[in-house]
């Protein structure tokens, strides 16, 4: 070897020592070019080069890989979060973030507002048109509520039809504002595939104090006023005092005493009597439910029945007067009718007529004691009987089929059923007490009472006035053309044994 | 057998009469996976619906890591037999054999009758 190639060799191991150096120092992106010998150090410079890129490579993959990974963590812890916190249909915050965000305005001291609200309408839009159109009309729901409050304010979904809203830091007049801008934004209908929706919603609201009070019930507060508010008339608003929590708690306490009171004979079944006008003779009974509660005496059907509809209790109670009033009736044709036309008139609840197997329930209850359907009559109250839903429908053109008359109460106070009346659903009418009452002495009374009358007539039914307290009134409607009449100027609702003296007497 | 005029980045690229694809790198090459997908589209071109065994010639051409990866696609080659006679030449031929494997069998060949008689081996021809 020359004295230059040795140099030269020399300069050529230096360097690649150095290169080594580099990569040893994690400088994998060092390079060393190989000269032209293509000998062993060539080949060591050419594989370094190559391997270091390699490594480059692959720790950039790894990189990127990790990089990925964590996003991809991050998303599904994202997403896992939005899946305990939200609400899948409306993507509005649920119950659970609700309780979080309230735990947190708590803990900062400031004063907040709840408001809980519930759509009035939504089960019979639901019923109607399928759950479909009910889960679109919900979103369309929440994205209203949304609109009306603040970025740092929660719209929650509680469940159902039932929204609640958080506002952060409210004076009572704020919120109350937000309540009624919530009835606004719910006033224009909502137009889901086509079809125009009419909801309304009723508001509780439960106001906060300053000063980092506890919030851990406002949630039930504002529930408590909404249901209330739900009570007095459809898209009301209450706010929440503290007199409504005795007053709820002692509506859970009724629940559980008529509960007790069904099942140990405290309810009794009051019989009225229904007249014909004509003749004096008692063409038919309505059976009414009391109580007679241990400790407060005598109660009437307003004392319990919204207790009743709202636990569910309501379809045992009205089947138990329907069993009660069969097996009486029966009886009475067996002593004293025999054969003459006759029927007993009993109470159900709309709810109810929605509820799978109502017919073939009622027709089997009046077999059993020996009536044939005809000899029943359902009364079903007018404002209550909302909306055309088809399992409503379905019912009320099983009744007919069965030939169990159906009659609307009080009549004339509201508007909805007339759809129901000019399809021939309904047998009878009964006309409302207040449409009654001076009947004699008022002229405009006699007017009204006079054009529904025919209204009742035109649509083919038979009209009978409630609530006839005098001789006098009961001329004035014979006179309109009103054939029966029921009201304590023939008697109060009396024990089936005090009916009988009058059965005896006047059916004779 | 037909020959195709050596194109862009290689000094050669023809089938010769022994039906073996040649390839020969233009010297001072470094592949990029630019490159290496250019020559496996020639190289796909030239086979037509044929499929053959390939002689590559210029094997102390380095290639990139993304160049690897486009060699180890499946292509109109049967086998490939890389051919060099450096230290240097192995060295890149391993990283092609071992780091990234071609999709054909490829193997490193100092002397050429050895690598035409592996690659006109039985199995050779597609």
């Amino acid at each position: 070897m020359t004295a230059h190639a040795g140099e030269d060799l020399a300069r050529r191991l230096d360097e690649l020592a150095g290169f080594v150096v580099e990569l040893a120092a994690g400088r994998l992106d060092a390079r060393l070019d190989p000269s032209h010998e293509s000998d062993e150090i060539d080949a060591i410079v050419v594989g370094l080069n190559m391997l270091a890129e390699e490594l480059q490579g692959l720790t950039h993959d790894l990189e990127g890989r990790v990089v990925e990974r964590t996003r991809e963590l991050a998303d599904a812890h994202a997403a896992l979060e939005l899946l305990a916190h939200s609400d899948p249909l409306t993507g509005l915050a649920n119950r659970t973030l609700l309780g979080q965000r309230l735990r947190q305005v708590e803990q900062a001291g400031t004063v907040p507002a709840v408001l809980v609200l519930d759509l009035d309408g939504f089960k019979a839009i639901n019923d109607s048109f399928g759950h479909e159109v009910g889960d679109e009309l919900l979103v369309a729901v929440a994205e209203r509520l949304r609109g009306l409050v603040r970025d740092t304010d929660t719209v929650a979904r509680l469940g159902g039809d039932e929204f609640a809203i958080l506002v952060q830091d409210a004076t009572p007049d704020q919120a109350l504002d937000i309540a009624e801008r919530i009835r606004t934004a719910l006033a224009a209908p909502v137009v889901v595939q086509g079809r125009s929706c009419w909801v309304s919603a009723s508001v509780g609201v439960r106001l906060g104090t300053s000063g980092g009070a506890s919030t851990a019930n406002f949630l039930r507060d504002a529930d408590t006023a909404m249901y209330l508010a739900k009570s007095r008339a459809r898209g009301g608003v209450s706010v929440f005092a503290p007199a409504m929590r005795r007053e709820a708690q002692a509506r859970t306490r009724l629940a559980d005493e008529l509960r007790t009171a069904l099942a140990t004979g405290q309810l009794v079944v009051l019989y009225q009597p229904i007249v014909d006008l004509e003749t004096g003779r008692v063409a038919a009974v309505e059976a009414l439910a009391r109580w007679r509660h241990p400790e407060r005496g005598f109660l009437t059907p307003d004392m319990f029945l919204s207790v009743a509809e709202d636990t569910g209790l309501i379809t045992a109670l009205d089947m138990w007067v329907l069993e009660t009033a069969a097996a009486q009736v029966a009886r009475w044709r067996a002593d004293l009718l025999g054969d003459q036309p006759f029927s007993v008139h009993v109470n159900v609840s709309p709810v109810e007529l929605r509820a799978p197997g109502f017919v073939d329930g009622i027709v089997a209850r009046t077999r059993r004691h020996g009536l044939r359907p005809q000899d029943v009559t359902l009364e079903i109250t007018e404002h209550r009987l909302l909306g055309e839903d088809a399992a409503t429908r379905e019912a009320l053109e099983g009744l007919r089929e069965a030939q169990v008359g159906v009659a609307i109460d009080d009549f004339g106070t509201g508007s909805s059923s007339l759809g129901y009346a000019r399809r021939a659903f309904v047998d009878e009418v009964k006309i409302d007490r207040s449409l009654v009452s001076d009947l004699d002495t008022d002229d405009q009374q006699m007017r009204v009472t006079a054009a529904i009358l025919v209204m009742a007539h035109a649509f083919d039914l038979t009209p009978i006035a409630e609530g006839v307290q005098t001789e006098s009134e009961a001329h004035a409607l014979r006179t309109l053309g009103c054939r029966l009449g029921q009201g304590f100027f023939w008697s109060r609702p009396v024990p089936a044994s005090e009916l009988e003296d009058q059965l005896r007497t006047r059916n004779a | 057998m037909s020959s195709e005029p050596a194109v862009g980045y290689f000094a050669s690229l023809h089938v010769d009469e022994l039906g073996v694809v040649r390839l020969v790198w233009r010297s001072g090459l470094r592949i990029t996976g630019e490159i290496a997908e250019y020559a496996i589209r020639a190289v796909d071109e030239l086979n037509g619906e044929a499929r053959r065994p390939m002689l590559i010639v210029g094997s102390e051409t380095p290639t990139t890591r993304e160049a690897r990866a486009v060699f180890g696609r499946e292509s109109s080659v049967t086998r490939i037999a890389m051919l060099g006679r450096s230290v240097v030449d192995r060295t890149i031929a391993n990283f092609s054999l071992f780091v990234n494997p071609p999709a054909a069998p490829t193997r490193f060949f100092t002397e050429e009758d050895a690598a035409l008689s592996w690659l006109l081996d039985d199995g050779a021809r597609g």
